[in-house]
């Protein structure tokens, strides 16, 4: 009777492990982001890179000079007034995701910006050369 | 008759504790362990959201320029076809030997990059990359 009894608490036990387990990974599927916003697809350059372990906040620069700021499209005067309204944040990296082929200008005034902003950590996106080879 | 129907009573209840028994058996185990590992796997890569890339720390708005020996400074304007330095266009592999020569003869040499319109964003990166495979992490940029 009594070995029953824990054969039976045992499943019980064993059950619930798997429906929490179960809830977990549906909550985690949901939240987890496989990829930053980006707003638009671009052509990265290659580089022998480093690996960005802090928070972040992402900037594209499209092919055609269109900027996104966190997947949104938006223009230059609005990044440095959403960066400005962001004190908290200066710690983080902004990680510049540039097609390979647009002018530095683009890149260039928007250093500037960043910087007139007070952000100074910057990431320039690339794809690894040793993992492209 | 009677007893033919007790018989098929008997059969079908027998059939039905049979069933139970093999619901009650049913292992859920396997379905925890599957549940568990793509859990550890999901909470493992949503803390990776990673960008790879270089680095680049911009001097503050409210910094004073400094002055830095001419002999440490290695300048650079990256073109389309090339790199040029001193007047000369070189190539990548004559780039990377510049820069050891530059770390040979002084302490800390620091790059100088000088990038005007025109020129495409890859050529930063390119420079920037071989500056950090030749471990000069020292570079100054200039926008024409």
């Amino acid at each position: 009777m009594n070995r029953k009894r824990n054969r039976l608490q045992q499943t019980s036990i064993g059950a619930a492990m798997a429906d929490m387990a179960m809830l977990l990974l549906i909550f985690f599927m949901v939240t987890t982001n496989a990829e930053p916003p980006q707003g638009i697809e671009v052509d990265l350059p290659t580089a022998k890179t480093q690996e960005n372990k802090g928070d972040s906040l992402f900037i594209t620069v499209a092919s055609n000079g269109d900027y996104y700021f966190e997947g949104a499209k938006t223009d230059l005067d609005s990044i440095k007034n959403s960066l400005l309204q962001r004190p908290d944040d200066k710690d983080k990296t902004i990680a510049i995701s540039a097609d390979q082929d647009i002018d530095y200008a683009y890149i260039g005034a928007l250093l500037i910006e960043l910087r007139n902003a007070d952000f100074l950590n910057v990431l320039f996106v690339s794809q690894d050369e040793e993992q492209l080879q | 008759m009677k007893a033919l129907a007790q018989a098929y009573k008997y059969k079908l209840s027998r059939h039905k504790a049979i069933r139970d028994s093999h619901l009650e058996q049913f292992d859920a185990s396997s379905i925890g362990d599957l549940s568990f590992l793509l859990l550890i796997f999901f909470i493992v890569t949503s803390s990776f959201l990673l960008k790879q890339g270089l680095f680049l720390s911009l001097p503050s708005s409210q910094s004073v320029s400094q002055s830095i020996d001419a002999k440490r400074v290695l300048d650079v304007a990256p073109k389309e076809n090339g790199f040029l330095t001193n007047g000369t266009l070189i190539n990548e592999e004559n780039l990377r030997k510049a820069m050891q020569e530059k770390k040979e003869q002084v302490e800390q040499p620091v790059i100088l990059i000088q990038m005007t319109e025109g020129v495409p964003y890859n050529r930063l990166i390119t420079l920037l990359s071989i500056s950090r495979e030749e471990e000069i992490n020292k570079v100054s940029l200039k926008f024409k």
